[in-house]
């Protein structure tokens, strides 16, 4: 047996258990909806017939779902981008010299671990248009107090910052793990060769956390894409189905129509999407860092 | 302490010191909120104004229910839960993430698409498969029901891959020169150098499984089975959240969670990096 | 003690890991609303089980939304429920996917003795009958009506409540002030029915199996509250959200002179505000008095594995005595006659207030479920268009007939 065959078969072997798991519980489920998306009537419940690609053709259709989408994807966008340049900012503060980092670290990562349903309560109380805080203080500054989330116009956008707020923590803590993860050694040569402090970070920290801001950008925009409680917790998806983000329309077709069909083909719409997006994330911030 | 890897000399500190209070302050907020709603009355809830700090503080709230649901049984469900996924996820992503991050094998491209694919249907969608194969299988009810579902992730070994990759090769090749196994390489030098990884991932995860909702929703179906989070809603009217109850939930659910990332604090900090390369 | 309880948790938990809960006793599952868990019911399931020995009654509580994810997987899972609580139009559409069972034969034996249906309200028969069959049981029946501030209607002139559009429109501008709006409106999907209604429209034809919410009636119905909501500033625009709580906790604080709500206010009106001085009042009339209904049925899915025992406990759950005890101490309307005319629930303004509404309130839901039409995306173009006029303050001319338009796309689908 060659080297390379016996490393190819340890490979396997240490996936086994992951092939198994993620065949059993992702590979099947996910076969079984694609079968269902193909069939109109009540698919995995109860009489359904075959229907072809009609779930997909309807996809071209709904207008409901195309709203959804070009809101989804401003969100998703809006909201990563964001989070991530805020959390590098605070992880390169936070990674310094600074008084009380530890409990700093711990607070910002607050809005995480307290329950989002609590968080959302609070954001609604606050941006409540008659007794809420945030219009009080417009008031008190001699400013107009606004509808936030009762403006079609600028739902989303509100949306946006809370979810910015509830990850900006979590963004942090992994770009805090990946910068403890860089070698000091790197530091004190660069230093020795005579780089300047301001330069460490440009030059060493930002390539070094390259493939951490690519997991960052995969993993965030793919949570956001598939953003579900934000706008089921705070504003149903209204007004006017501003905020209605594709993984809502999708549930409302699934739960509340007993639609699986249909929604299966949905969801595989959306699938392809991610899909995209994800490698065109690949293409931009993959750096091959291996032999650095 | 390792050396600082940031400096601030380029930036002031009156402007650190400005964005930092934002954060914390937009960060702390939640926290007193639920602490405040958690002593309020039901007058309070109903009564239409602002309660910022109620006027009478109720704290028979975090005695309340303890008397009307088992709540000693959901918080046991609940650590059991998050406790049993987070263990199985210790075990299985960062081999798997080496695996993905340092072994060439001819599939290793491919599997690790189809790896990143997993994260890209939402979980809803698997919901009512996923509920018949449980059921099929027995274990509607059961801890290995809630868990298993759940034993690993894309996301952890996606993570684990990424903290991985920046390792040097040279170490893992010439280990593998000396002939030493994969598994030994990656237990000898790669796990000591994953501990802020590890620590991340624990956290994540924990916190993560813990507030999670749709799951134990279905896949419970008598009342003692329940976590937290499905017990809250049993203090629920028809057309009303119970806040001031829900808000003691949250403080339930919080200090774990709080006290898990105190307590993975130091893994961030005291990584002994790279001591073998010297 | 609390260790005793911990030891009983451990084992109970040890148990649950190997699979073997308790099997000794046959278990009759019951979902139920987490808000309707009132003692009660629970008092009847208690003696339920002490007749029936060897019975447990398991009794799941959820909220609505929960309840509906929960029971998808469950049909599909081919394991329901014996019996099955719902908020309304669930009946209609779970029989006409067959997935609960015609209650004929436990009618004709047991219908008599327990008085249904001549008992009951002939809507809440009618709303569960389907193709000339009874599938399911009306346990509650609620209407929304017009609630009012006593002391602000008559600061503002007006000692009684309004009873035509006009004098509503005007005690709504008469009573805003600063801080106070004449009318708080419900941004859920159903509360802009009771204006369609009282003003002639509809947004579902059962003749002609279509949606007709572009009529003009129903445009000048909506155009009224966006007319109130931006023209005359006498109302907000609703606070979005899937919750009901935003126009109660305003009529609550004195903030809001009117509000449209039903029976489930009233415990959070007066334990929020004590001191608050308010009557329910008939609902106005436009071309007709009207409003919406709403309320609970029983059903029994048709893979239920004790069908027997759930008609059972239907029975005791929706006994008369039984109404009216839940009734004086929950504040919750019901569906029997023999309930309306009982002389202690005359004698309770609030709640007769609640019980008046009933003869011409009309479900939402009710006639497009019994077609098998209904969808949350018709649903949700519509509101979609609603919300525009009451929001951003579009004219319902130029939006209702063209999402009219869609929706009926969307039936053929």
């Amino acid at each position: 047996m060659t080297y390379r065959t016996r490393r190819t078969l340890t490979a396997y072997a240490l996936l086994a258990p992951a092939i198994l798991y993620f065949s059993v519980y992702f590979a099947g489920p996910i076969l079984i909806e694609f079968w269902a998306s193909l069939r109109s009537g009540q698919p995995m419940i109860g009489q359904s017939e075959f229907a072809g690609l009609d779930n997909y053709a309807e996809i071209l259709r709904d207008r409901l779902a195309h709203k959804s989408m070009v809101a989804t994807l401003v969100y998703a966008i809006g909201s990563t981008v964001i989070t991530l340049v805020f959390a590098l900012g605070l992880s390169a503060i936070l990674s310094g010299p600074v008084r009380a980092k530890n409990t700093i670290r711990a607070i910002i990562f607050f809005p995480y671990i307290v329950s989002f349903v609590i968080g959302a309560l609070m954001w609604k109380s606050i941006l409540d248009p008659y007794s809420g805080l945030l219009n009080s203080g417009l008031l008190y500054l001699g400013l107009e107090p606004q509808n936030w989330l009762a403006d079609p116009s600028r739902a989303l956008y509100v949306l946006i910052g809370v979810s910015v707020w509830k990850d900006v923590g979590y963004a942090t803590l992994i770009y805090i793990a990946a910068i403890q993860g860089i070698p000091d050694q790197l530091y004190d040569a660069a230093r020795i060769d005579g780089a300047k402090p301001r330069h460490l970070f440009r030059d060493i920290t930002l390539p070094l956390l390259m493939p951490t801001t690519l997991f960052l950008a995969v993993v965030v925009m793919i949570a956001h894409l598939q953003e579900i409680s934000l706008p089921y917790l705070m504003t149903g998806g209204g007004p006017a189905n501003s905020t209605r983000l594709y993984s809502l329309h999708v549930y409302e077709t699934a739960f509340k129509d007993f639609d699986l069909g249909y929604a299966s083909a949905l969801s595989f719409a959306m699938f392809v999407m991610i899909l995209l997006i994800t490698w065109i994330q690949f293409k931009l911030l993959h750096r091959d860092i291996r032999h650095t | 302490m390792s050396t600082q890897k940031t400096d601030h000399n380029f930036l002031s500190r009156a402007m650190i010191f400005t964005i930092l209070s934002v954060f914390v302050l937009a960060a702390v907020l939640p926290f007193l909120y639920m602490l405040s709603l958690s002593l309020q009355g039901d007058a309070d809830l109903f009564s239409g104004k602002v309660v910022i700090i109620p006027e009478t503080l109720h704290f028979e709230n975090y005695l309340t229910i303890w008397e009307k649901a088992p709540f000693a049984r959901f918080i046991l469900n609940s650590f059991i839960i998050a406790g049993g996924i987070t263990i199985l996820h210790v075990i299985f992503d960062p081999i798997i993430g080496y695996v993905f991050a340092k072994m060439d094998f001819p599939g290793n491209k491919i599997m690790f698409a189809a790896l990143l694919a997993t994260l890209m249907i939402p979980f809803f969608i698997r919901l009512v498969p996923l509920y018949v194969l449980t059921a099929k299988m027995g274990w509607l009810d059961t801890y290995q029901g809630l868990i298993m579902p759940f034993a690993m992730s894309g996301f952890g070994i996606f993570l684990m891959r990424q903290f991985i990759m920046p390792i040097p090769d040279d170490l893992i090749d010439a280990a593998r020169i000396d002939g030493a196994s994969e598994l030994r390489i990656f237990i000898d030098i790669i796990l000591p150098q994953l501990r802020p990884a590890l620590a991340t991932l624990v956290l994540l995860t924990f916190v993560f499984q813990f507030n999670e909702f749709l799951w134990p929703l279905v896949a419970v179906s008598s009342e003692t089975m329940r976590p937290i989070t499905t017990g809250l809603t049993l203090f629920n009217q028809e057309f009303f959240t119970q806040w001031n109850l829900t808000a003691v939930g949250g403080m339930l659910l919080f200090l774990p969670c709080l006290i898990l990332f105190v307590a993975m604090q130091r893994y961030f900090v005291s990584s002994v990096m790279m001591s073998g390369m010297k | 003690m609390l260790r005793k309880n911990l030891k009983v948790t451990l084992l109970a938990a040890t148990a649950a890991v190997f699979g073997m809960n308790s099997a000794s006793a046959e278990t009759l599952r019951v979902y139920f609303n987490a808000g309707h868990a009132y003692e009660t019911y629970l008092e009847v399931i208690e003696q339920f089980e002490a007749d029936n020995p060897g019975w447990d009654v398991a009794f799941e509580k959820f909220q609505w939304p929960d309840m509906r994810t929960k029971i998808v997987a469950d049909f599909a899972a081919s394991n329901p429920p014996d019996l099955l609580a719902e908020p309304g139009g669930w009946v209609p559409e779970f029989a006409q996917k067959s997935l609960i069972m015609p209650l004929t034969k436990y009618i004709d034996a047991d219908g008599k003795d327990m008085g249904f249906p001549s008992d009951w309200q002939d809507g809440s028969v009618t709303r569960n009958t389907i193709n000339g069959e009874v599938y399911g049981v009306q346990i509650h029946q609620t209407c929304a009506t017009l609630v009012y501030n006593k002391d602000l209607l008559s600061e503002a002139g007006y000692d009684a409540p309004p009873t035509t559009w006009e004098e509503f429109r005007d005690v709504a501008k008469k009573t805003s002030k600063p801080g106070v709006f004449g009318f708080a409106p419900n941004p859920s999907f159903g509360y802009i029915f009771p204006f369609i209604y009282q003003n002639g429209g509809d947004w579902y034809d059962a003749e002609t199996k279509q949606m007709t919410f572009g009529s003009p009636e129903t445009q000048e119905a909506v155009q009224f509250l966006g007319d109130m909501i931006h023209k005359d500033k006498s109302a907000p625009p609703p606070v979005a959200g899937s919750d009901y709580e935003g126009p109660q906790r305003l009529f609550t604080a004195g903030r809001a002179a009117m509000i449209i709500t039903g029976p489930w206010d009233v415990n959070a009106i007066r334990t929020g505000n004590p001191d608050l001085n308010w009557g329910v009042a008939p609902s106005i009339t436009g071309e007709k008095q009207a409003t919406i209904a709403g309320g609970v049925s029983l059903m029994i899915p048709k893979d239920a594995k004790h069908p027997d025992m759930a008609w059972e406990l239907i029975k005791r759950l929706t006994a008369v005595d039984v109404e009216v005890a839940s009734a004086l101490q929950y504040g919750m309307t019901m569906p029997r006659k023999s309930w309306l005319a009982n002389p202690q629930i005359g004698a309770d303004p609030i709640l007769s207030g609640f019980g008046e509404c009933l003869a011409y309130a009309k479900g939402v839901n009710d006639e497009i479920s019994h077609a098998g039409l209904y969808s949350s995306a018709v649903e949700e173009t519509f509101k979609g268009a609603i919300d525009e006029v009451l929001y951003s303050g579009a004219s319902a001319a130029d939006l209702l007939p063209d999402a009219e338009k869609e929706a009926n796309r969307l039936l053929t689908r």
